[in-house]
């Protein structure tokens, strides 16, 4: 086990490394200048030029590389050109909203795929596994806008059950206590339980839209791993002693179907982290996707560099995370083994 | 063999009821804070968000509104109402605002201004000369990119500037100029403290540019209460300004809303009071909503079809009159525009003073056009059209001037391209022909014509240099007799109209949509809102 | 006593009709190992899947009784617990839950089969983990399958079998995954156990070697039909059927390749 987690630490860190030097080279790539985009029209060349000098941006690659990686040994991201502010700062700070409303997501969308992939395996072949299959297909080819401005319409426009799409909470409202930044977290470690109850409310759109089409991609998964499973030795010996059905599938299959189900949940939720760029930008959702997108449009590269490379860790943290609970749940691999 | 899904379903409907429960109990408790019994606070949307608090070095429009809330001017314009709802800055009209009087010269070159006593800043310190003086140097030689207004009323150094006594402020210029004082009374030369600057400056950053974008030290109606640069930035009555009883309401709250049509959304559902930046045709949908009310007044802003006059063949001025000759105006504001706009007038617009009707039409003639093409000896020939991707409107219209121009024999390929390439590429003078456009602030018709044509000017991306228009442009600047200004102007405009280095090719409107019951919104020569005079019932 | 009874039983494939076993009948007496032979294809693992009531989806039975201890149990609802049957498989590994220990899972049985509490399930576990001969019982039984050779899970399942108190053990193709030297151990397993409790076995396989080895009477299938019985010595030494001759003629042959998988 120990050595298993070596590894994983190990080509994580080598992935970590690896992707810090495919975002700069990418991002040097994109066309325009960011100097210029950031002094505005009325900027004199010389003013530019100077702008430029000073973010070293005229450097030779090389040398614009290493003061990059050094800076990240350091934990420094630069500074934004667009706002003259650390990228650190900026993105950090910006973080919990985006995590906050990934994991909502997530959890819409284990609530609604979970229970009609299993249906599905079990209903195989039937009606109710073709409608369930159908509603995958929609959900995954569901433009985000346009289920996003549906819900919109639907539940907030017309029916009133949700608030507006003006961010976290309510105009008004200060935010709780600042101690993860995830405010239905927040709320509840400080006992603001109004601040909490107005979070939900306001996530519950942008989860919903995230969720319902992330929820076609776990369907899918735990279907097949049902099914896997269904068709397994194990589960064929259980059934041949006897075991009742509902003990088998507890048992038996749902324990090692969630093996194959949980390195898609981490995939899901990768995407959901990254996915989040249109959701955020058409719900007013403070996040870090908000951030790239206005980056992406002033072309602020050490904005983009940051993000992409936040939003890359996290990615191989979660990949890390499953390969833990991998070794956690697996004896397989927590014991090692003979392999005859 | 499975277990009832009845199960499953059961236990998440059970947790999504407790979640809807836990969020019930909680609901609808943020009410308004409005301190004073008479005066409401608003919730408004503008069309951008707020990211740097620097009067002097902001970048985007909303950015300009707030700091021009958290300094006052010298002088302010004198308004006129206009309908119930707007009040209009006049042309030449000025009020004191920190100064309670100003007096030129005989030559009209010493602009002479007496601070009223006892002004404070919002830490209680004392505003005097020596602040308005510091303020206006950090402006020509410090972050901000205000200085380039400077030279455009003749100011070049800092000594221009002169602290009398304690009270009293000297402005030397060159020439007599009416631009000095509209310039006076724009938001970004708002007064900062000078105590506050010192305190904060550092070797790197001696004119606190750090400092100022995130903080403020109030001389202006409103302090930052809350701000939250994701979300929304609340302003609340800064106690220590001078004139509480011109500060129309208890508080301004700007929520940043990324989506236009979202918006337009919250605006309905009164979540906010007044929304800036919506997509026109909703604007025009808007207007038979109850409750709602769609403010539209003119505007000086001037959206223009630039050329690249040194790129073939837009370098032969009639190959450009034939071009602005083609063009459909009248589609522009009714198919494009959906009515919020005026058609083009010229380069100095019909509202503008010294605008000229004698300098040439701008309307569509296609005969005409094609007889001017011949002329040029240009047979057909493809070029791009390049503009803002994030720009419907502009998006819209390229397919106008596509189709048009194609009557010429002109193969026109649409290129929209994102903002921030845009901007480079203009500034590089690369592309052959663009739209864009342009608010000259102060509504004075010669910087407006210096912006736009004058050599190597920052926003003249045509490339075209006229020496002679330059010079007549600048003795236009250089005088203060009006009858004397007009006739530099017509001219001007008459040179400008012969050479047509861009075709000016409407005049979007100034507009709002409001709730029923909001009013005080103010249209001063930088074409922002003056947050102080907003008023709900 | 007649352990199984198995009169008449057709298998078809749901959709097309395809016929995989057409009137079967076959008897195993109390103590009798009896075989069942015939090569991939020719329904001999849909004999024994279609005994214990679990036929895979696509597949059904269109005819057929079972009677156990001379009680007809063809519709009863879960055979397995209800007629005292176990089976075992070819892939001892694959059959067990690779997430569970192994004595948990034999304890499993105990306490769906005989109504032990959980202490006494465990240990009677262990109990059987001995008496299949493993060394070290309640080591054992704390390992993951995972951890156990093939010839060990095997014994494992054979524990698991033994936990159900069986009047019938099928086992179908025990030993083909198995090395020669562990093949002949697991086989002297079987025919302890069947001396011990008198059950009767069924066993199901396409090696000719482990019928000669064990079986008291054989019978062969050939695409579904059952075109020879009898006892063993018999049938081998005078085969009456053209197919029953190939096969003991490539049998001996394939035996020779053959061998452990």
């Amino acid at each position: 086990m120990i050595r298993y987690l070596l590894r994983r630490v190990g080509i994580s860190l080598i992935t970590v490394a690896g992707l810090a030097l495919v975002v700069f080279l990418v991002v040097r790539i994109l066309p325009g200048d960011a100097a210029a985009a950031r002094l505005g029209p009325e900027a004199s060349p010389e003013d530019i030029e100077a702008l430029r000098a000073k973010l070293g941006l005229d450097q030779p690659l090389i040398v614009q590389l290493g003061d990059y990686l050094w800076g990240l040994l350091h934990g420094d991201l630069g500074l934004a050109v667009s706002t003259g502010r650390p990228v650190a700062d900026e993105l950090f700070a910006r973080l919990p909203a985006t995590i906050e409303l990934a994991v909502a997501g997530l959890l819409v969308a284990l609530v609604i795929g979970f229970p009609l992939g299993m249906l599905a395996a079990s209903r195989r072949g039937r009606a109710s596994d073709a409608i369930a299959r159908v509603f995958a297909v929609l959900g995954s080819s569901m433009a985000p806008v346009w289920l996003g401005l549906l819900l919109i319409f639907g539940l907030y426009s017309v029916a009133r059950i949700f608030p507006g799409p003006v961010g976290r909470l309510p105009i008004g409202m200060p935010p709780p206590e600042h101690i993860t930044g995830m405010y239905v977290l927040d709320g509840l470690l400080t006992g603001n339980f109004a601040a909490t109850g107005e979070a939900l409310r306001y996530l519950a759109l942008p989860a919903l839209t995230l969720g319902l089409g992330a929820s076609a991609a776990v369907l899918k998964m735990v279907r097949s791993a049902m099914i896997a499973t269904a068709e397994s030795g194990f589960v064929r010996t259980a059934r041949a002693y006897g075991v009742p059905g509902r003990e088998i599938l507890w048992r038996d299959q749902l324990r090692n179907a969630m093996l194959q189900v949980l390195t898609a949940i981490g995939l899901v939720f990768g995407f959901l982290l990254g996915g989040n760029v249109i959701v955020e930008r058409l719900f007013s959702w403070p996040g870090m996707g908000r951030v790239a997108y206005d980056a992406l449009g002033s072309n602020d590269l050490e904005l983009l560099q940051g993000y992409a490379l936040i939003i890359g860790v996290i990615y191989i943290a979660l990949n890390f995370a499953v390969d833990l609970l991998y070794g956690v749940i697996d004896p397989r691999i927590r014991l090692g083994g003979r392999s005859s | 063999m499975f277990p009832p899904r009845r199960r499953i379903y059961a236990s998440a409907a059970l947790a999504l009821t407790g979640l809807i429960a836990l969020s019930a109990c909680s609901a609808g408790d943020s009410g308004e804070s409005g301190d004073d019994g008479t005066k409401k606070p608003l919730v408004i949307s503008l069309d951008s968000s707020v990211d740097i608090l620097d009067p002097q070095a902001w970048r985007t429009p909303a950015s300009m509104v707030t700091t021009g809330s958290l300094v006052e001017q010298l002088i302010e314009q004198t308004y006129t109402a206009s309908g119930d709802l707007v009040q209009i800055g006049t042309a030449d009209g000025f009020d004191p605002a920190l100064a309670e009087s100003f007096e030129y010269s005989e030559d009209g070159k010493v602009l002479t201004l007496k601070l009223r006593e006892g002004l404070t800043f919002q830490d209680g310190s004392p505003l005097t000369a020596d602040d308005v003086v510091w303020t206006f140097q950090r402006g020509l030689e410090g972050p901000g990119y205000i200085k380039v207004l400077y030279p455009m009323v003749g100011i070049t150094s800092a000594d221009q500037f002169v602290a009398l006594d304690d009270l009293t402020v000297q402005i030397t210029t060159p020439f007599a100029t009416p631009l000095l004082p509209k310039m006076l009374a724009m938001q970004p030369f708002g007064i900062l403290s000078h105590e506050s600057g010192e305190a904060n400056a550092t070797d790197d950053d001696p004119w606190a540019g750090d400092w100022f974008r995130e903080n403020d030290n109030s001389s202006g109606p409103y302090t930052v209460s809350s701000y939250d640069p994701t979300t929304s930035i609340t302003l609340t009555p800064n106690e220590s300004y001078y004139d509480q009883d011109s500060i129309m309401n208890s508080g301004v709250t700007i929520q940043f809303v990324s989506d236009p049509a979202q918006r337009a959304l919250l605006l309905q559902s009164g979540e906010i009071d007044l929304a800036q930046g919506l997509p026109l045709d909703q604007v025009a949908e808007l207007e038979d909503v109850d409750g709602l009310t769609v403010v539209s007044e003119d505007s000086n802003r001037l959206e223009y079809l630039g050329f690249n006059t040194s790129i073939a063949p837009f370098d032969d001025p009639t190959v450009r009159q034939a071009i602005a000759k083609a063009l459909p105006y009248d589609t522009f504001v009714s198919d494009v525009l959906y009515g919020y706009a005026k058609p083009s007038t010229g380069i100095v617009p019909s509202g503008m003073v010294t605008h000229s009707d004698e300098a040439g039409e701008f309307t569509q003639n296609l005969d005409e056009a094609r007889a001017l093409l011949e002329e040029a000896g240009v047979g057909e020939f493809s070029t791009t059209l390049s503009f803002k991707q994030s720009s419907a409107v502009e998006t819209r219209a390229a397919v106008f001037i596509q189709s048009a121009l194609a009557e010429l024999g002109i193969t026109v390929e649409v290129t929209p391209l994102p903002d921030a390439e845009f901007t480079q590429r203009t500034n590089a003078r690369e592309l052959p022909m663009y739209l864009n456009n342009f608010l000259g602030w102060g509504a004075d018709p010669f910087y407006q014509m210096k912006s736009l044509v004058g050599s190597g000017a920052g926003t003249n991306f045509t490339t075209y240099a006229n020496e002679d228009l330059d010079a007549l442009i600048q003795s236009g600047f250089e005088t203060s007799d009006e009858a004397e200004r007009e006739a530099i102007s017509a001219e001007a405009q008459s040179v400008i109209y012969d050479e047509m280095p861009m075709v000016p090719i409407w005049n979007p409107d100034w507009t709002f949509v409001v709730r029923d019951g909001v009013s005080g919104l103010t249209k001063d020569n930088t074409e922002q809102l003056r947050l102080q005079y907003l008023t709900k019932e | 006593m007649t352990r199984l009874s198995i009169e008449s039983l057709s298998v078809e494939v749901e959709s097309s009709g395809a016929r995989i076993l057409d009137d079967v009948s076959l008897t195993i007496g109390a103590g009798e190992i009896v075989g069942l032979v015939g090569e991939s294809g020719s329904g001999k693992s849909m004999t024994s899947l279609a005994t214990m009531g679990i036929l895979p989806r696509g597949l059904r039975a269109t005819s057929g009784r079972f009677l156990v201890d001379g009680i007809d149990v063809t519709d009863a609802a879960n055979r397995s617990v209800s007629s005292r049957f176990a089976m075992i498989f070819q892939n001892p590994r694959d059959s067990l839950n690779p997430l569970m220990r192994v004595g948990a899972q034999i304890a499993r049985m105990v306490s769906l089969h005989q109504g032990l509490d959980r202490k006494a399930a465990q240990a009677e576990a262990v109990d059987l983990l001995g008496r299949v001969h493993i060394a070290d019982p309640a080591a054992a039984a704390r390992k993951y399958p995972h951890q156990l050779s093939g010839g060990m899970c095997q014994r494992v399942m054979v524990a698991m079998a033994l936990a159900c108190r069986p009047s019938l053990l099928i086992a179908d193709e025990p030993t083909t995954a198995l090395d020669v030297t562990v093949q002949a151990q697991i086989l002297d397993l079987i025919v302890e156990l069947v001396e011990q409790t008198g059950c009767g076995v069924l066993l199901v396989t396409h090696d000719l070697g482990v019928v000669a080895e064990t079986c008291d009477r054989v019978n062969v299938l050939y695409r579904g039909d059952l075109v020879e019985h009898g006892a063993t010595a018999e049938v081998f030494a005078n085969p009456q059927h053209e197919y029953t001759r190939y096969l003991l003629e490539s049998g001996r042959e394939l035996e020779v390749g053959d061998g452990a998988a």
